[in-house]
């Protein structure tokens, strides 16, 4: 039974995902218009043919830039996962595997935690926005204590294991231990837990575009505008806000998924059940 | 303890010296120059230009710069605030943290209670409307982001308003006239803040009381017949307390950021809303203050919450002697 929620859940979560990539990728190659094309003879136009979700104030095409915005969202959530596995299970699996790293690398992760927030992002931000994915990197950098956390007690706690032990006695080396042994336990965790952080680091990135700390075309940005818009600013923020709605349920149906097929060693149930 | 406490204060001390200069390089070399508001002075000549490079020591390498802010900090001499019409930078912070400190300190104790009573419920007595509560929760605090939580319940109290012509919104923060105002005003963001604290906490709190409840000591005390109610109000808490202390450590991060979202979204003058001002006229001053005292506060508050745990929990305790 619960196999079968989790796959229904991992599917769904992977079909929504791709149909809204479809639209952000070929959306603005089919419309064939630019997201910062000014036509000031057409501001604040209604939908037509030509701009499908009507113009903004500025006469730019406002589902050119939705679609942009959304393709934002999902590299900064690509940029986002692969910083924190990089950086996050790194760390973890180095201070599980390697004692004498253990000490250090607990103090880089209580760094990690005493920076990360709201003020130190906000001033960070300008570092990282010229990157392609920037705003993702940042958040990967800054949420990396979860997931070191979680690797490293999981190492620590499969290294008490007889089969470990009788794998180290017969003398097995670190790399082979953790190719054979932990990482196929803890793959099925690391996963939620990433699918988990790329859903934050996505909710942040609209959030620093809505503060206008962000990227130049994001969907926060658009929510933003469209709250500074004279006219009819609720029928304008209803696509945004269904659109990133849409990218983080579905980032949550898959870390969901995941973790339901891919039970945790431990017997507990991370992804997505602790909140950052 | 006394060891543990020094050994923790030392690390604090090294952690806060590398954070430091993180913030500093970022704020001093990517937030633009304190220069820049030069450009729209009007009644400012190349005295104030020498001023701001004296001042901050800008024709000195970085490390000069970095220490003579770190002397300018531990003496408190702090350069005033130059986009808050020179007012000193300690001042300024301090009101804008009162006005913080009145959403969230009411919303912090609202979102504790209503996260102990939600898992204390809906474990010892779960139910179908229960259940679909706490999923609904978990998926609320994760897909939809805390500023359009709060642009969505703003529209729709704007169109409720409109409708019967009554205007809720009076952002003055402590400057409201009388309390009612006061109180009107503070509604709207303190629910999204309750809102979203309780949606980070529920779904660890809920495993927490859980497996509370299938502590030996526990069971024993049920087996006993100790009433549930006193089981509920004293010895499940003290379980729970673990857990609830480690995650108000990064609550404490996140209010100190002056829930930044809600004070721009409803427009309170908070500290949140002070940090974006000065980091968009380049008030290097304020800014690295106001980046650097949350710094300290979390790490002071960490080693604090470490102790307060120790001294809860005799199991910790123990196992650090």
């Amino acid at each position: 039974m619960i196999e079968r929620t989790g796959s229904l859940k991992l599917v769904a979560g992977l079909a929504l995902l791709s149909l809204l990539a479809l639209v952000f990728v070929f959306g603005p190659i089919l419309s064939g218009l630019d997201p910062t094309d000014q036509d000031l003879t057409r501001i604040e136009a209604p939908p037509s043919y030509q701009s499908w979700f009507g113009t903004d104030e500025l006469g730019r095409d406002l589902f050119v830039r939705l679609a942009y915005g959304g393709r934002q969202s999902l590299v900064t959530a690509l940029a986002a996962g692969l910083t924190t596995l990089v950086v996050g299970a790194g760390i973890g699996a180095l201070a599980g595997l390697f004692r004498k790293l253990d000490g250090v690398l607990v103090q880089v992760v209580d760094l990690i935690v005493s920076i990360s927030n709201w003020s130190f992002v906000l001033v960070v931000a300008p570092w990282f926005l010229g990157i392609p994915g920037g705003v993702g990197i940042l958040f990967g950098i800054v949420s990396a204590d979860r997931i070191a956390r979680i690797v490293r007690s999981h190492i620590q706690a499969m290294l008490a294991n007889d089969v470990i032990l009788a794998a180290v006695v017969s003398g097995s080396t670190k790399r082979s231990l953790f190719r054979r042994h932990f990482w196929p336990r803890l793959s099925g965790v690391v996963a939620a837990e990433l699918v988990f952080v790329m859903a934050l680091s996505s909710a942040f990135e609209a959030t620093l575009g809505f503060l206008q700390f962000g990227d130049k075309l994001s969907l926060g940005l658009a929510l933003h505008d469209a709250k500074g818009s004279v006219t009819d600013e609720t029928s304008r923020m209803i696509i945004p806000a269904l659109l990133l709605m849409m990218i983080l349920l579905s980032f949550y149906l898959i870390s969901r998924g995941v973790a339901q097929l891919r039970p945790d060693t431990l017997g507990q149930d991370h992804g997505a059940s602790t909140h950052a | 303890m006394f060891f543990y406490v020094l050994k923790r204060l030392v690390i604090g001390s090294l952690t806060l010296v590398v954070a430091s200069v993180i913030v500093f390089a970022s704020v001093t070399s990517a937030n633009g120059d304190p220069r820049d508001r030069l450009a729209t002075c009007i009644d400012c000549d190349q005295s104030a230009y020498d001023d701001d490079v004296e001042t901050f020591r800008l024709d000195e390498p970085f490390v000069v710069q970095y220490l003579d802010w770190v002397k300018r900090i531990g003496t408190g001499n702090l350069e005033p605030a130059s986009s808050q019409g020179d007012q000193p930078v300690i001042e300024v912070t301090f009101a804008r943290l009162v006005n913080t400190l009145w959403l969230v300190a009411p919303a912090w104790v609202m979102a504790t209670l209503l996260t102990m009573y939600l898992s204390l419920t809906s474990v010892s007595n779960p139910t179908k409307v229960r259940s679909a509560l706490s999923r609904l929760l978990g998926i609320w605090g994760l897909a939809v982001p805390a500023f359009l939580t709060g642009l969505m319940l703003q529209t729709a109290v704007v169109l409720v308003a409109d409708r019967w012509g009554f205007k809720p919104f009076r952002s003055q923060g402590l400057k409201a006239e009388s309390p009612v105002a006061f109180i009107s005003s503070a509604v709207l963001p303190v629910t999204i803040l309750v809102l979203m604290l309780v949606s980070r906490r529920y779904a660890v709190i809920r495993t927490a009381v859980e497996a509370a409840f299938k502590e030996p000591h526990i069971e024993a005390a049920i087996a006993r017949g100790v009433p549930r109610r006193q089981i509920i109000t004293r010895h499940i808490p003290r379980l729970v307390s673990g857990p609830f202390l480690a995650g108000t450590l990064s609550e404490i991060s996140l209010l100190l950021g002056g829930a930044v979202v809600v004070e721009i979204v409803f427009a309170w003058p908070g500290v949140g809303q002070l940090l974006l001002s000065s980091l968009r006229s380049s008030d290097i001053e304020l800014s690295l203050f106001l980046a650097i005292v949350p710094v300290v506060v979390v790490l002071l508050s960490g080693i604090l919450i470490d102790v307060a745990q120790a001294i809860i929990d005799p199991r910790i305790r123990e196992w650090r002697k």
